[in-house]
């Protein structure tokens, strides 16, 4: 009887705490799922720039499921579960030959997390409340757009480069997408066009207008408007710098301005400043209208 | 409430399982068998210039399989087993710096190239081996492409979306990593490396 009662008194509490109980299981499993992402991509060698929007993405998504509740689902329901089911086994028997360079890792967490939203929320919630699985896209559409944003960013940058040096008086010479400076030159590559910065800046805005959402959507297309400026602009400086120092590319005994901002941590440098600018000003805009 | 209960404890425990069972035991591409033609060449089963343990440690783009060490009266040749997840992945950027092989110079040869570097202070040539007289050191793109090139990038396109799906399933680039100390190894390709090299096993 002293166990029957025991059972009793902790159905009892449990059925009290129904819903923080559901959800303690969905945060864990998110928490876990963020986790393994972030180690992935981590040990795939991705570059910093998908590593960090992958952790803004993440931050974004924790960020919402801990602002919103849902609503507990009394049944269980099979057809949802063996849809979640099934996505979760796909992409997880997918994901046993990732490797580096494997296209595929920019598709995991999305499918990951629409397996998890399916199988632990009401189907209603999920459809209600697409932003996470919306910020979790974003990942791989960035990807995908990285092509065709370079053929039209590329001979944008070239002539802007190339206008920008002999404003200056740096005399230099364009033909297609290279610029010919003292002896020299550089070829702007599609890594060099600046899409890719553009695609990382324009991740991090519709993140912080999915957390701290501006009040109208033309200030978020101004907004974006200017983030591609700042970003573009800096690119154009970056590539300026590039071709002035072209000459000590290559070096191997000494230090290369050139190899450090062409590769290396320098590059990063550029964008830590039109993200720095372009944070400013969103968050004017957000203050001025809140 | 007991069901729902055990398939959210299975969905969790799906997910960190298969975590596990990624870094346990890392999948890596496969590798074909090879069948010595003479009995008594098992015994060049070794590794005493390269040890296979070095390049085990090479990330799970490529796999490493069995190496064989052929010594004639002037030359060491080692020969490694190596497999890709594909033929892009055939870089040597990552070989080099794990073997500390310096100064290197890549040479072409009609439709294929090696390269000579230096290794523990000798001069050696290497690249990855098809069969005699298909060797490759790394398969370079003929030139930067034009940003209006559009059928290009178009298949750029299409085939970056198809390994998503199909990268799985790759067809494995193999080759043998061939590093020896004759300088004129690869320049005469054809009997000469068979009969060094391929004619000692069935590699196919």
């Amino acid at each position: 009887m002293g166990y029957y009662g025991q059972w009793l008194f902790i159905s009892y509490i449990k059925s009290k705490m129904g819903i923080l109980k559901n959800f303690s299981y969905f945060r864990f499993t998110l928490l876990t799922l963020i986790t393994l992402n972030i180690i992935l991509l981590n040990y795939l060698k991705m570059s910093y720039y998908s590593q960090i929007i992958n952790l803004l993405i993440s931050y974004g998504i924790y960020d919402f499921y801990n602002n919103v509740e849902f609503k507990v689902e009394k049944k269980v329901n099979i057809f949802k579960t063996i849809l979640a089911f099934s996505l979760l086994i796909i992409t997880l028997y997918r994901s046993f030959w990732l490797h580096i360079n494997d296209n595929f890792i920019f598709l995991f967490f999305p499918l990951l997390l629409i397996s998890l939203d399916l199988f632990f929320n009401n189907i209603f919630n999920t459809i209600n409340n697409l932003k996470p699985i919306l910020m979790a896209l974003l990942f791989p559409i960035g990807k995908l757009l990285f092509i065709p944003l370079s053929i039209v960013l590329t001979p944008f940058s070239t002539l802007f480069t190339w206008i920008t040096l002999n404003a200056l008086g740096f005399y230099s010479v364009m033909s297609g997408q290279e610029i010919f400076f003292s002896n020299s030159g550089i070829n702007i590559t599609f890594s060099c066009s600046g899409a890719g910065q553009i695609i990382f800046s324009f991740t991090a805005m519709l993140i912080f207008n999915f957390c701290f959402p501006l009040k109208n959507r033309k200030f978020l297309l101004i907004q974006l408007f200017r983030t591609f400026l700042f970003t573009f602009s800096i690119n154009i400086i970056r590539l300026f710098l590039l071709t002035i120092f072209v000459n000590t590319a290559g070096r191997v005994d000494d230090f290369s301005i050139f190899d450090y901002l062409h590769g290396g941590n320098g590059g990063l440098f550029f964008t830590f400043f039109s993200i720095l600018i372009s944070c400013e000003s969103y968050k004017r805009i957000y203050f001025r209208n809140i | 409430m007991e069901f729902s209960k055990g398939i959210k404890f299975l969905y969790i425990f799906a997910l960190i399982a298969s975590t596990l069972v990624f870094f346990k035991f890392k999948a890596k591409p496969n590798l074909k068998e090879i069948y010595f033609s003479q009995s008594n060449l098992e015994s060049y089963n070794s590794d005493k210039i390269i040890s296979k343990k070095i390049l085990n440690s090479l990330d799970n783009r490529v796999n490493v399989g069995k190496s064989f060490l052929f010594i004639d009266d002037k030359y060491w040749y080692q020969v490694i087993q190596l497999s890709f997840w594909r033929r892009e992945y055939l870089k040597f950027k990552l070989i080099e710096k794990k073997l500390e092989i310096n100064n290197v110079k890549v040479k072409k040869l009609s439709n294929s190239n090696f390269a000579l570097g230096t290794f523990k202070n000798k001069n050696v040539t290497y690249a990855c081996m098809q069969n005699a007289v298909k060797f490759h050191y790394n398969f370079p793109s003929e030139k930067i492409m034009e940003a209006d090139d559009f059928d290009h990038w178009i298949r750029v396109f299409l085939r970056n979306l198809n390994w998503i799906f199909y990268s799985y399933k790759p067809n494995n680039y193999e080759c043998l990593l061939v590093i020896t100390p004759n300088l004129e190894f690869f320049k005469s390709p054809g009997s000469e490396i068979n009969k060094i090299i391929f004619n000692k096993f069935n590699y196919e």
